[in-house]
């Protein structure tokens, strides 16, 4: 008797033990349901925080929230900052001429950006060029329409060569731009204007109409001085430019620019001018390759000559020639050295900024024209960083040495 | 004469339908991943899985959080996955879809968001190098992938992101076949 119940007691206390399990089971069960729904709801918000705007459906269900109230989740701020700038260290003593060497902080610049809408841009550099004169660089403003039709206006860089519209000291390889692309082509070129560009297919073009340079600024070492740079700049004479690129296959760009109009201003000269350009960008494995020639014809150098009280041994020249190849390998570019670079790199120049002298011209020809060579390294700790040493063998048409070693330092952000 | 013409082509052409730029994300899995139907998930990766995403991809996994969309055929086997990746390009984002089939190749990437200026976008050309990748060709600049000129920053984080993709995805893989 004393046996039995205490086994029916042992019974009923396990009977009882065994349903306070379940009961715990049951609450775990929920508590897990509740995490897991808990869970959902947190990674939803992220990535509601993070997707919001490429993931139409989001927000409408689940966690509560209409899909008006989370818009403001999907609203990337319009602002946009970046920069560049380069410090270059110049030094002449391989040279015959008696030059200073220089070290200067050649450009520092703030970009900004404003996207109003998906339609509308504003871009705007604001550049300090050798640490105390401040310019606005660019400053345009875009309608984005489609890929093949878009809008521009306001002060623009002109779409001429290749480090013109690409003048970031981590994008080109050399210390100091080639003397090409500032004795003819006048990098950077920019003035106020506007027109429309585009990507059609594997083409891209743009076409703008700008105010002309300046023909006073004009010299027999080129046009450079014609620049406006946007600022009150004489508007009596526009020029348009227009520019195609197709790349021919991955990673290689055949292109060209044509800039053409008259450069008088409020002279009273006829001076037309049509300059032209012709170019190939390569990027491939290891490899960057580029190559540009240009040549140029103004109407009348003479008469724009004697109008800006030139003499005959200072007229500009009727036309401008030249040419350059460069070529660099990223010896890293097959290792696992993260983004480190060390890129060799080679340029072959000639430039000429009076291939053909202006009627009555008594200009030393040789004196206009270079041949120069120029080898160097370009290194890269990481993308954004870059440091350059160069030598350049320049010789004149008279036989002159005038050689530098170049040191440059160049950041982006 | 010239801002006439222009001022013509303006009024011609805002008048004519302004199609966004880029697909929103269900469209652009139809683009990617065109049999069948779809649906998204998310996942959470574990510590040891993002330390082992971060070995494969040769670079940090920023996220435990996956957002991906499943790819089945008509008989209910996966199709494919494509996956979101948002990134810093220079100070801003861009959002793309990554794309890969049943065997984990890589087969396609489409820009959904660009926050940068539009000329330092990507062009859909460029991008069709990466189509064939696997996990195992370690996708970097210049050793498999040619730059774009002049927008550096936009190719490295575009291979970074294919990468990263491929790592993550033969992780969930081999999660799935445990």
């Amino acid at each position: 008797m004393k046996t039995k119940l205490k086994l029916a007691m042992l019974v009923a206390s396990l009977i009882g033990f065994g349903s306070a399990i379940a009961e715990t089971n049951v609450s775990a069960d929920a508590r897990i349901t509740a995490l897991e729904e808990q869970l959902q709801a947190l990674t939803g918000e992220v990535e509601k925080d993070r997707f919001g705007d490429v993931i139409p459906e989001l927000g409408e269900s689940i966690y509560g929230m209409g899909p008006s109230a989370s818009k403001v989740y999907n609203k990337d701020q319009g602002l946009s900052i970046g920069g560049y700038g380069e410090v270059l260290y110049q030094n002449y003593n391989g040279s015959d001429l008696d030059k200073t060497d220089s070290f200067d902080m050649l450009r520092a610049i703030l970009y900004f950006g404003y996207k109003f809408n998906d339609k509308w841009v504003l871009n705007t550099e604001i550049e300090f060029e050798h640490a105390n004169e401040a310019f606005v660089e660019f400053a345009y403003l875009d309608y984005l329409h489609s890929e093949e039709l878009n809008f521009r206006g306001g002060l623009v860089l002109l779409p001429v060569g290749i480090v013109n519209e690409l003048h970031e000291p981590t994008v080109f390889l050399g210390a100091k731009r080639s003397m090409l692309e500032s004795s003819i082509i006048p990098t950077t070129w920019r003035e106020n204007g506007g027109g429309i560009f585009g990507d059609v297919g594997a083409a891209s073009y743009k076409l703008y109409v700008v105010n002309s340079l300046d023909g006073e600024g004009f010299t027999a070492g080129g046009i450079r001085g014609g620049r406006q740079k946007g600022s009150k700049a004489k508007a009596e004479d526009f020029s348009v430019v227009g520019r195609l690129d197709y790349e021919i296959a991955q990673g290689v760009t055949v292109g060209g620019s044509v800039y053409g109009g008259e450069q008088g201003q409020d002279m009273g000269v006829d001076a037309g001018f049509v300059l032209g350009e012709a170019h190939l960008m390569a990027r491939k494995g290891g490899f960057t390759f580029n190559a540009l020639a240009t040549g140029s014809q103004l109407s009348n150098a003479d008469d724009l000559s004697d109008a800006n009280s030139l003499g005959a041994d200072d007229y500009i020249g009727e036309q401008m020639f030249g040419w350059y190849t460069e070529l660099g390998y990223d010896v890293l570019a097959g290792s696992d050295k993260g983004e480190l670079q060390l890129t060799p790199y080679v340029r072959l120049e000639q430039v000429d900024t009076q291939s053909k002298k202006a009627e009555g011209s008594t200009v030393d020809a040789d004196l206009y024209n270079y041949d120069i060579i120029t080898v160097g390294l370009n290194f890269k700790p990481i993308d954004e960083v870059v440091i350059k040493l160069e030598h350049q063998f320049i010789k004149n048409g008279n036989n002159d040495s005038l050689d530098q070693t170049n040191l440059a330092m160049g950041y982006v952000f | 004469m010239y801002f006439k013409v222009a001022i013509v082509l303006l009024l011609v052409t805002a008048g004519s339908s302004l199609a966004g730029k880029f697909p929103a994300a269900d469209e652009a899995v139809r683009q990617l991943l065109p049999d069948g139907t779809y649906e998204r998930e998310t996942l959470l990766l574990t510590k040891t899985e993002q330390a082992l995403g971060t070995e494969l991809a040769a670079k940090e996994i920023p996220s435990a959080l996956v957002t991906r969309y499943v790819a089945r055929n008509e008989e209910g086997g996966i199709a494919g996955y494509a996956y979101l990746d948002k990134h810093l390009v220079r100070t801003l984002p861009e959002t793309l879809m990554v794309a890969v089939d049943a065997e984990g190749i890589l087969v396609g990437i489409r820009i959904l968001a660009f926050r940068e200026p539009a000329e330092y976008m990507a062009r859909d050309g460029w991008m069709e190098q990466f189509r064939g990748k696997k996990a195992e060709d370690q996708i970097r600049m210049k050793k498999n992938i040619d730059g774009i000129t002049g927008a550096t920053l936009t190719a490295r984080a575009v291979a970074q992101c294919g990468r990263r993709t491929l790592a993550i995805h033969q992780i969930l893989e081999g999660r799935e076949n445990k």
